[in-house]
């Protein structure tokens, strides 16, 4: 059985438009991924067909030697499959730490005893670094509090993968860096974590994650080993819409 | 003096009862985000069916466990069947088909039972004891006590519960609580089976001072109604607080002014709170983004 994720041949259109053209990559058990690429090259589109919102026109996603295709977005997180939002998606009127505690809300109270002490909600949120903000309501927390949040409320349901959209989108230069500690802390509690970060920052992807998959106008034009998709010619002219200096030197 | 003091105190005991008919609203409302025009008409049934177990000869106990019962199953059956399946096509629907079932519920006892109301018994007619010049009885006394394990109850079970926050979370973000795959209508099931056994309580304090008919607990309802406007819809502490005011101040305007004024003054009241606080003393506002 294979672990992690494979995606084969996606294809999703949007009126017409291929937003993703038979995309396929895999991601090994414990591998962090980037999703990387310029605007509107399909990597929003991408999490949300892997986290069930979408349905692709062809192709499949298996995890862990599961196809997912007729398993619904809500019953997606059962198979181990979790993901935050560009925008965090908290429940405005529960506290930060309520909603941490959401994420394990998804199994009946038998099949799933409370989590143990080392991987409780607050226990989560002082590992990630927001724990003073656990009694806050969601609007009273900074925007990178709320974000972390929504990764924290990702880990309660135990994920095998997690899926992040754009997680140091709208952070200051502080909060990103609080985010990469953030994320480091993860992968120390949870090694065993498979991860796919999409993310424009491309420096912060590069610093978490061993392997990239660069899209471009839906089409996968790259993947592989971080450092050696970031010296590919291709991914240059493509992420950067320009010619490398090099390319350029006559 | 003593009249005053009479005011209050009794004031409190029935607020008490106000406040907990608010408390069977908000249940539904924190899961499924609109009021119940049913909760009287399904306690309604629970205390017929009561009162039948009665008069065969069961105790008061039997009773009131007959009647909690029928009202926490036929809550469960209301939402389960009905508006549940209804909240596909929005919020407004699902509201409306409450007053459909309350409507046919109260046709169809009016057939059965009759309008007339009859007596329905009391956990005790003793008198307790005297407090500040007035006697408490205590059937007072334990609804006292039943109302505050209540809420006491209910705000541990929706602050500190996995399910009771799940609850909360599925009515505030119903697209995050479908990507963390929280049983949903499960849960907007158990808040109609609490809301359903809190009606049926409510029956068992209301029933007895007003004698039962299928509409008395309806009734009583109004003030609930108006103790969650002023409290807030997604309140449990707010329905307590507002609940206990309104029943203090009906008393007051009963007694110092008229009683014929007292639901001009209740209205009036929550008027004014609605248009200086919309959602309530203690309810949260809710933001939007833009």
């Amino acid at each position: 059985m294979t672990t992690g994720l494979e995606v084969r041949d996606l294809t999703m259109t949007f009126s017409g438009v291929d937003a993703l053209a038979q995309v396929s990559f895999s991601i090994g058990e414990g591998v962090w991924l980037g999703l990387i690429g310029p605007n509107g090259s399909g990597k929003s589109t991408m999490l949300n067909v892997l986290s069930g919102l979408y349905r692709p026109r062809a192709g499949s996603v298996v995890m862990n030697g599961h196809d997912l295709q007729a398993v619904r977005a809500r019953h997606r997180i059962r198979q181990g499959l979790s993901r935050t939002f560009q925008h965090p998606q908290l429940a405005a009127s529960l506290t930060i730490l309520e909603n941490v505690m959401v994420g394990a809300a998804h199994r009946p109270t038998a099949e799933a005893p409370s989590p143990p002490a080392s991987d409780s909600g607050a226990e989560w949120l002082r590992r990630l670094g927001c724990d003073e903000y656990a009694e806050h309501l969601p609007s009273e927390a900074p925007y990178g509090v709320q974000k972390l949040a929504e990764v924290a409320r990702a880990l309660m349901s135990a994920p095998s993968l997690l899926l992040l959209d754009e997680p140091a989108a709208g952070l200051s230069a502080r909060e990103r860096v609080d985010l990469v500690a953030a994320l480091k802390e993860i992968r120390r509690h949870r090694p065993t974590l498979t991860l796919c970060l999409v993310e424009h920052d491309v420096g912060l992807v590069a610093s978490l994650c061993s392997e990239l998959a660069v899209l471009s106008a839906g089409r996968l034009i790259a993947n592989g080993p971080t450092q050696t998709v970031l010296a590919d010619e291709a991914v240059k002219v493509a992420y950067l819409g320009t010619r490398s200096t090099h390319d350029a030197t006559p | 003096m003593d009249l005053l003091q009479a005011s209050i105190v009794l004031g409190v005991v029935v607020g008490i009862v106000y406040a907990l008919s608010g408390a069977g609203l908000v249940v539904i409302f924190r899961t499924s985000g609109y009021i119940s025009f049913a909760q009287g008409d399904i306690a309604a049934v629970g205390l017929f069916v009561g009162l039948a177990a009665y008069k065969a000869g069961g105790g008061y106990g039997l009773t009131a466990v007959t009647v909690i019962l029928v009202s926490t199953v036929l809550g469960g059956l209301v939402g389960g069947l009905i508006t549940i399946p209804l909240e596909r096509h929005g919020h407004l629907p699902a509201a409306l088909s409450t007053i459909g079932v309350g409507l046919i519920i109260g046709g169809i006892l009016n057939v059965t039972v009759g309008g007339d109301p009859r007596a329905f018994p009391e956990v005790s007619s003793a008198a307790a004891f005297d407090f500040a010049g007035v006697r408490l009885g205590w059937s007072d006394i334990v609804g006292m006590l039943a109302s505050a394990a209540i809420f006491i109850g209910l705000g541990f079970f929706f602050r500190r519960s996995r399910i009771g926050i799940a609850m909360r979370a599925v009515n505030d973000n119903r697209f995050a609580g479908q990507i963390l795959g929280v049983p949903d209508k499960r849960l907007k099931l158990v808040g109609w089976i609490v809301a359903g056994s809190l009606s049926g309580v409510l029956g068992l304090f209301v029933a007895p001072i007003l004698s039962l008919s299928p509409v008395s607990v309806n009734t009583l309802l109004v003030f609930g109604f108006c103790a969650i406007v002023i409290g807030g819809f997604d309140s449990i502490f707010g329905a307590l607080v507002a609940g206990v005011s309104i029943g203090v101040l009906s008393n007051l305007t009963s007694a110092y002014v008229d009683p014929n004024l007292v639901p001009t003054v209740l209205w009036a009241a929550m008027l004014l709170v609605l248009l200086i606080r919309p959602n309530g003393l203690f309810g949260r506002r809710r933001l939007v983004r833009v």
